[in-house]
């Protein structure tokens, strides 16, 4: 880090003297800003912080690349697609209202624009990629009025709309992904057993099959494009939270809730809720509980709304996941949770700040 | 003096709307009531797969249809043996109800109708469809009608669930298995009996 | 100015003419006072319910309006709200039972939600608001104009509706074989994102307008 720091100044330095290396002067403040922050006090979308939120979007940004590359191993070239018309879609929206609304762009959609994708079945077809993208970004963000004043995580309001719209598309693109070789990224899209295959959420919901941990973990089972190599998706949160871009407190309220529950109301109350460790290991919810429900505009900002968010996450999950029709409630109860953020900080700031 | 002024004119306005509503009712009753018959009459017909139109479908009932009531069931039996009843139970959501109908062997479905289901739009809703019922044309149901995977059924009492609606296929598997059985053996009494 | 002008434009400024269209726009039930949201959402999934239902409310407005409006001076003010009921009710009824007898597949997709016209505010706002403090004749006009407005409402979140949620417009298809319908658009919560659309829309064009 000091190294970067010395070179960066050197550089800043010569590009200073120079007239012509001068016109490059914003790449190295982007630099700057990118690794070491800015003094500037931004106040969108957090408002403690003294990060910019440049810098908070690409960190986020590199935390998923993993998962992103291993993704198009996993389901081929066609998975770059749909990043690609994410963005495009996404992006016409925003820049869209920022040209009605005579606002900046924000960055704040290169992550929803990317995280987006990451949620829908490889098989999606491109126009839905589109509506629920377009969706997701009108109803979950501009209505409210932008970047930082949402109340909903745009992308999962996109998700909920395609699985509630386009209930057959969303619930029968599931594939078998690539584990030989080059695998996807010399093949466009896995046509073999395209249709047939089901995530391992629903193949413990109709036959009682528990997909291996192994394979769970190193992307050997179908899902959506982005939620299967979990390992990736480990490596990513952690990344995020010894960067403090996250706090940990909430993914950890979140996962553990969704361990221990099912093991206390299984023996308590005699439920048939699976496995803790399946529960992690299955679904989008390693993906929803590092990346998603810890979007620092729509989740709590108080530490202790944070163990309570968390909390609530996983009961819900949980519940929704066995008893309900739906065999998947992550985004469901991500989506409950944000709605009910405001009021988890409200009462908690009230309780400390009593008035005596 | 007001308090009665108030009594009378709630008696006045009870009564006069009260009269108005019997004879919209009185009215209205005859071509409700033929409305509903001719709805279920329609549907036996649809599932026993006799051809009949709006206007001569109660004809066509009289003449083609026999009924056969037991002390709780309607049997409705056409010319050829095949047997259609009502049935009804729970679904997913909400109550599920419609006609079905057995061939004359009383050991495998002819035609199977959804009159009415409150499943999940999209996908447990799909129960209804012609798609989904057509595959139920001449399955056995004893001992078991069984719902497997969708393009994994093979036998002859197997049909293919709807993927994504995992509970409404169940809770409909369970509805036919249980009501097709009853009245199947319900039927074989009654037409031993005679 | 030709005289022919001077006329309509004395026309556009009557009672008659006002109360009339009080309801197609700056008071319109829907988008202006937010009324009768509910039955709104449930029954315009498609078109032939939509229009049923807003002939019947319209129906109910017209009538309620003129008998309450008639017996304005009759009613004794502590009892009004009762008395509303009981008018509105009767009319409510009528329509549910005619429904039911000569339309019966369309009474039957409609469900509960004709009975429910009592409980729609639009009636209880119209006989609380004008009809109990104006004659017979403008209160019928009123209750006309409202009905009018509201049926056009539902025709509208029909008209998209269905297009979209069924790829069918009053049962004929209009939209290609390969069309994937849009399930959300069938059930109330695709209703509820399209009536915020369309309140986005009218309330930016009546700002515009009013400014």
């Amino acid at each position: 880090m000091r190294f970067i720091k010395s070179t960066l100044d050197k550089v800043k330095i010569i590009a200073g003297n120079n007239k012509y290396l001068k016109t490059f002067n914003p790449v190295i403040n982007a630099m700057d800003e990118f690794f070491f922050g800015t003094d500037k006090v931004t106040t969108l979308p957090h408002i403690v912080d003294n990060m910019d939120i440049k810098r908070l979007m690409s960190l986020v940004i590199i935390a998923l690349l993993p998962v992103t590359i291993a993704s198009i191993y996993f389901w081929g070239l066609r998975v770059l697609l749909v990043i690609m018309v994410s963005y495009a879609f996404g992006g016409l929206i925003e820049v869209c209202f920022a040209v009605f609304r005579k606002k900046e762009i924000h960055e704040g959609f290169l992550v929803t624009g990317l995280i987006f994708p990451l949620i829908l079945p490889p098989g999606v077809p491109l126009w839905v990629v589109a509506v629920g993208v377009m969706f997701g970004v009108i109803f979950g963000k501009e209505v409210f009025g932008g970047t930082g004043r949402n109340i909903f995580n745009p992308a999962i309001v996109g998700r909920v709309f395609l699985t509630i719209a386009f209930p057959n598309i969303m619930t029968m693109n599931w594939q078998m992904p690539f584990n030989k070789g080059l695998g996807g990224f010399i093949h466009f899209q896995n046509i073999v057993d395209a249709v047939t295959r089901a995530t391992p959420l629903v193949m413990l919901k109709n036959q009682g099959v528990i997909t291996p941990y192994m394979d769970l973990l190193f992307g050997q089972s179908a899902g959506c494009i982005g939620e299967t190599f979990r390992v990736g998706i480990i490596a990513g949160g952690l990344f995020l939270i010894v960067m403090r871009i996250v706090d940990w407190r909430l993914p950890l309220a979140y996962l553990a809730t969704v361990v221990i529950f099912p093991y206390f109301s299984n023996h308590l109350i005699h439920t048939q809720f699976a496995l803790g460790g399946f529960q992690l290991l299955s679904g989008g919810l390693l993906l929803g509980a590092f990346f998603m429900a810890t979007d620092p505009v729509t989740s709590p900002f108080t530490k202790p709304g944070r163990w309570i968010a968390g909390f609530l996450l996983g009961f819900l999950t949980v519940l929704i996941r066995g008893l309900s029709g739906y065999v998947e409630g992550v985004m469901f109860s991500i989506l409950l949770i944000n709605a009910f953020t405001p009021l988890i900080d409200t009462m908690l700031l009230k309780i400390r700040y009593k008035k005596k | 003096m007001k308090a009665l002024k108030i009594i009378i004119f709630v008696v006045i306005m009870g009564t006069v709307s009260s009269v108005l509503l019997v004879g919209m009712n009185s009215f209205t009753e005859p071509l409700i009531s033929k409305n509903e018959e001719l709805k279920l009459k329609s549907a036996v017909l649809d599932v026993l797969e006799i051809p009949y139109d709006k206007l001569t479908a109660l004809n066509i009932f009289k003449d083609k249809v026999k009924i056969l009531t037991t002390d709780k069931d309607k049997f409705f039996i056409s010319g050829d043996g095949a047997a259609a009843f009502e049935f009804y139970g729970p679904g997913l959501w909400g109550p599920i109800s419609g006609v079905a109908s057995v061939n004359s062997d009383l050991s495998t479905i002819k035609t199977i109708k959804i009159l009415h289901q409150e499943e999940t739009p999209g996908l447990g809703s799909r129960i209804s469809e012609h798609s989904f019922l057509k595959q139920f044309r001449g399955k056995e149901f004893s001992p078991k009608l069984i719902f497997m995977p969708e393009g994994k059924s093979s036998a002859n009492n197997e049909v293919d669930a709807i993927t994504g609606a995992t509970g409404s296929s169940k809770a409909l598997e369970r509805l036919l298995n249980s009501v097709l059985q009853k009245n199947a053996s319900l039927l074989k009494e009654q037409l031993n009996k005679k | 100015m030709s005289p022919k002008k001077t006329v309509k434009r004395s026309f556009k400024y009557t009672k008659w003419f006002k109360a009339l269209t009080a309801g197609l726009w700056q008071d319109h039930p829907t988008f202006c006072m937010v009324l009768g949201i509910c039955s709104m959402l449930a029954v315009t999934n498609r078109m032939n319910n939509a229009i049923a239902m807003g002939l019947g409310v319209t129906f109910c407005t017209v009538f309620s309006s003129l008998f309450i409006s008639i017996f304005r001076n009759v009613i004794p003010s502590r009892v009004r709200m009762l008395a509303y009921m009981v008018i509105i009710a009767t009319f409510v009824i009528c329509v549910d039972r005619f429904l039911k007898a000569y339309f019966p597949p369309i009474s039957e997709e409609l469900g509960p939600y004709v009975g429910l016209i009592i409980t729609n505010c639009i009636l209880m706002g119209r006989a609380e608001a004008y009809a109990i403090k104006n004659g017979p004749l403008l209160s019928t006009l009123d209750g006309l104009g409202c009905g009018i407005g509201y049926t056009f409402m539902l025709m509208l979140m029909a008209l998209v509706r269905e297009t979209i949620g069924f790829g069918t417009l009053l049962g004929y298809r209009v939209m290609p074989g390969s069309w994937v319908n849009w399930v959300v658009m069938t059930i109330a919560p695709g209703a509820f994102f399209l009536l915020g659309v369309y309140l986005w829309i009218f309330r930016t064009i009546a700002k515009k307008t009013e400014a």
